[in-house]
């Protein structure tokens, strides 16, 4: 894909929000948006229109499986990472069948991070 | 990050502590579906500071009639000290036992009895509460250690229980988390009962934690 510009980081949890924003590298000069539920997630997606998207699972009002729903039902070529906590087996099936791009486990480490976007860079 | 430097935690600090619980009961989630086969659905984690003496009164509320539920009990001490309650309701203790015995063959060469029942509860203790508790400690730069977990019932989780652990009159803190088993009507719910003596030691390690990501 070009060159990612706008990132979008949806998590109910403001230190979760922080974690994942000091993994991403702060010289490539990335917007960033931030969306504290799936609901308000598939929201600023629709307005924000990111290059890639960081999803949490485990939210309160739209769970991350559905916004990830939602969100391909816009647009089916919307690039999502999966950033969570529930790392059992069948999530991760589940996610993966729903197009998403990888998974990555909490806490967000800075080289996984970097590894994934270049990755979706095609770096 | 900003710290709250008095004897009560900050909203970030509450996040922080939620979120890694968070991440622990999904590593203990995940641990107990490698072993039985089933699909854990996680909610968000809550903190609430108590009045030790009011816990008991608290933790009915939050789960129902206290009596009708089995609860796996386990102490453990690190840089303060807690205990951890597995609550679940006598319906769902039954079938979780039945699934466990299915899926590992425990139990099969022997009758049905209390005390093989209460095993696998502590069997399954043993993965939940000490994957979770473990891998919160491991966050925290804090290593934990347990005393064997131990079935009670509802009616044993009594003010005496309270008082052999904590100073009555002392606040407390305390995590839960309510998690479903998908396609079945099985739930339960995990509090971990933290004292705050070490208050301080607890917010410098959510210090250190932040501090790698800034």
């Amino acid at each position: 894909m070009a060159a990612i510009k706008k990132i979008l980081i949806v998590d109910d949890s403001t230190s979760a929000r922080f974690f994942i924003k000091g993994c991403i590298p702060k010289d490539k000069g990335y917007e960033i948006a931030e969306a504290s539920d799936g609901a308000k997630g598939v929201e600023t997606y629709k307005s924000f229109r990111p290059d890639v998207t960081f999803m949490d699972l485990t939210m309160p009002v739209m769970t991350g499986f559905e916004a990830i729903e939602h969100i391909k039902a816009i647009d089916p070529h919307a690039v999502i990472i999966v950033l969570t906590a529930d790392i059992q087996a069948k999530t991760i099936e589940r996610v993966t069948a729903l197009g998403v791009v990888t998974v990555l486990k909490k806490p967000p480490v800075k080289a996984s991070v970097e590894e994934a976007l270049n990755k979706i860079q095609g770096i | 990050m900003e710290i709250n430097d008095d004897s009560t935690f900050s909203e970030l600090e509450i996040d922080t502590l939620q979120e890694i619980m968070n991440i622990a009961f999904g590593q203990a989630s995940a641990d107990l579906a490698d072993v039985i086969n089933v699909f854990i659905v996680l909610s968000v984690p809550a903190l609430k500071l108590k009045k030790a003496l009011s816990l008991l009164e608290f933790i009915n509320i939050e789960i129902g009639d206290l009596k009708n539920f089995k609860i796996i009990e386990q102490s453990y001490w690190g840089k303060s000290k807690g205990v951890a309650l597995l609550a679940f309701p006598h319906e769902a203790e039954l079938e979780l036992i039945a699934m466990f015995r299915e899926d590992t063959g425990m139990g099969f060469e022997n009758n049905m009895s209390d005390e093989l029942d209460n095993e696998m509860l502590i069997e399954i203790g043993n993965i939940l509460i000490g994957a979770c508790v473990s891998k919160m400690a491991e966050l925290l730069k804090d290593v934990v250690t347990f005393v064997p977990p131990r079935v009670i019932s509802g009616e044993q989780l009594s003010e005496a229980f309270v008082e052999n652990r904590f100073e009555p009159e002392n606040r407390v803190i305390l995590l839960k988390t309510l998690f479903q088993i998908e396609g079945r009507e099985l739930s339960g719910h995990l509090f971990l009962v933290n004292s705050l003596d070490s208050i301080h030691t607890l917010k410098d390690a959510l210090r250190a934690f932040w501090k790698q990501y800034e």
